[in-house]
């Protein structure tokens, strides 16, 4: 009797081992896909600091890079604008702050272009995954900024 | 027969376990490396950014040759590299962030100016607080054949005190050659950011009973090597610390950046008044000038940098600047 529940555990145990193995291919594919996205997102900022424009096909495929990997990310272009203004009662001081613009379309020199990059949904493999073992990654959310130099 | 299968069984359940245990470990050091690497790359940004605009603060007249008047004020470049890090990790531009943030994340900021540099290091105060200090310029010294030198990035000069008398001197007659200078620049800066580091480091391994150092040490290429892209000091620059950076990190990293720019020329900033408030605005974004239609705004005064027009009492115009 007990030999029929071996049996049994075995198979079980061998699906689990199986299971494992898709797991390390998951976790190998994010962290590729991962650094991918951090390289899409540099390429975009330093392309915006250095020449200070951009163009809505710019955006687009920053957008279509950045969901080219696997996770579906939402990714968002902020503008700051740098605001120097006098210091009010002290003549000759100034005082700088950074206000969010809404035209992305148009830089000034000294304004921050900010990418966030938020995962919103899981690759098919790594939700299978996170069904079958209740293993997953932290989702992909980071932030950069760069400075406009012209 | 039953007995031998159940401990064949342990062999794969043995194997799981050490799978979950390695793939648990795994993922938590490619998740911090990978942390890591975001930090990195806003370091980069930052300190880039923060060189920059000490350089566009200054006056924009000068070339290369006129680096002795390139005054910097370090002040702007630390509140720069503060925004940027606060903006890209979500922060509200407050009093408060940026205290958060000087006082617990940013050991060392440095900033090399052209004849010296100035430092900042969380200092103690009376009542267990630390605070971001910034120390007044610390010249680049060197001593040789008795004569004492004060060099700067210029490499083209330098003063010499020898026998109680001060003089400014050309480098060749004194027989420095340039890559001297800029070695000893480079590794006076390293020495000192190492040292002051380690201190930091063991200062606080004290505070917090931990018996853990952080043997960091900062290498900076010293002008000698032939590589490109390799960013030594060799103009007015930024360099910065972030240390233990847990926001939004699953574990604490660390970074350490040089940033790098140079001089440019300037876009002309117009200063003008616009319902008897005075405003500036870039020259080429204000509208074109048209035969008989009246011109909108009246330009009074043309600045180089925004800052000097906010000086000089105008403000930022949201209608054209945006």
């Amino acid at each position: 009797m007990s030999g029929v529940v071996n049996k049994i555990l075995g198979i079980l145990l061998v699906l689990a081992l199986l299971l494992l193995m898709l797991a390390n291919v998951m976790v190998a594919d994010q962290l590729q896909a991962r650094r991918s996205i951090v390289a899409e997102v540099t390429n975009f900022v330093d392309e915006v600091s250095d020449s200070g424009t951009l163009t809505e096909k710019q955006v687009e495929d920053l957008y279509l890079a950045c969901n080219s990997y696997g996770p579906v990310c939402n990714v968002t272009i902020t503008r700051y604008t740098r605001q120097v203004n006098p210091l009010p009662n002290h003549p000759g001081d100034t005082y700088t702050t950074y206000a969010v613009a809404n035209n992305i379309y148009n830089w000034n020199k000294g304004d921050l272009v900010k990418v966030s990059v938020d995962e919103v949904g899981y690759t098919s493999l790594s939700y299978f995954i996170y069904v079958t073992m209740k293993l997953s990654m932290r989702p992909v959310q980071f932030d950069l900024t760069g400075r406009i130099r012209q | 027969m039953n007995r031998g299968f159940g401990f064949l069984l342990a062999v794969p359940i043995f194997f799981i376990a050490i799978f979950f245990i390695l793939e648990t470990n795994y993922i938590q050091q490619e998740t911090m490396n990978f942390e890591e690497y975001v930090l990195n790359q806003e370091v980069d940004y930052a300190v880039d950014a923060a060189a920059q605009e000490l350089l566009e603060v200054v006056d924009i007249g000068t070339d290369y040759q006129d680096w002795g008047r390139v005054s910097v004020d370090p002040e702007t470049a630390l509140n720069t590299f503060q925004s940027m890090m606060l903006l890209s990790y979500d922060f509200p531009l407050t009093e408060k962030s940026y205290e958060m943030l000087s006082t617990s994340y940013i050991p060392i900021f440095c900033v090399a100016a052209y004849d010296g540099y100035y430092l900042y290091e969380l200092q103690k105060t009376e009542d267990d607080t630390y605070y971001l200090q910034g120390t007044n310029k610390l010249p680049y010294g060197y001593e040789k054949n008795g004569a004492y030198y004060a060099l700067n990035l210029g490499l083209d000069n330098c003063r010499k005190l020898y026998n109680g008398r001060l003089t400014i001197e050309d480098l060749a007659k004194e027989g420095i050659s340039k890559s001297e200078v800029l070695m000893q620049i480079n590794g006076q800066l390293s020495d000192k950011l190492t040292y002051d580091f380690q201190e930091y480091q063991r200062a606080r391994a004290y505070n917090e009973n931990s018996f853990v150092l952080n043997r960091a040490a900062v290498y900076i290429p010293q002008g000698l090597t032939t590589m490109t892209n390799v960013s030594a000091v060799e103009g007015p620059t930024v360099m910065a610390f972030i240390d233990g950076w847990d926001l939004n990190t699953t574990h604490s990293v660390d970074a350490f950046s040089i940033g790098g720019a140079k001089l440019e020329p300037q876009r002309m900033v117009a200063g003008y008044t616009s319902g008897g408030v005075q405003y500036y605005a870039y020259a080429d974004l204000l509208p074109g000038y048209e035969e008989g239609v009246e011109y909108p705004v009246n330009i009074i005064k043309l600045f180089t940098t925004v800052t000097e027009a906010a000086q000089a009492g105008y403000h930022y115009d949201p209608k054209y600047m945006d």
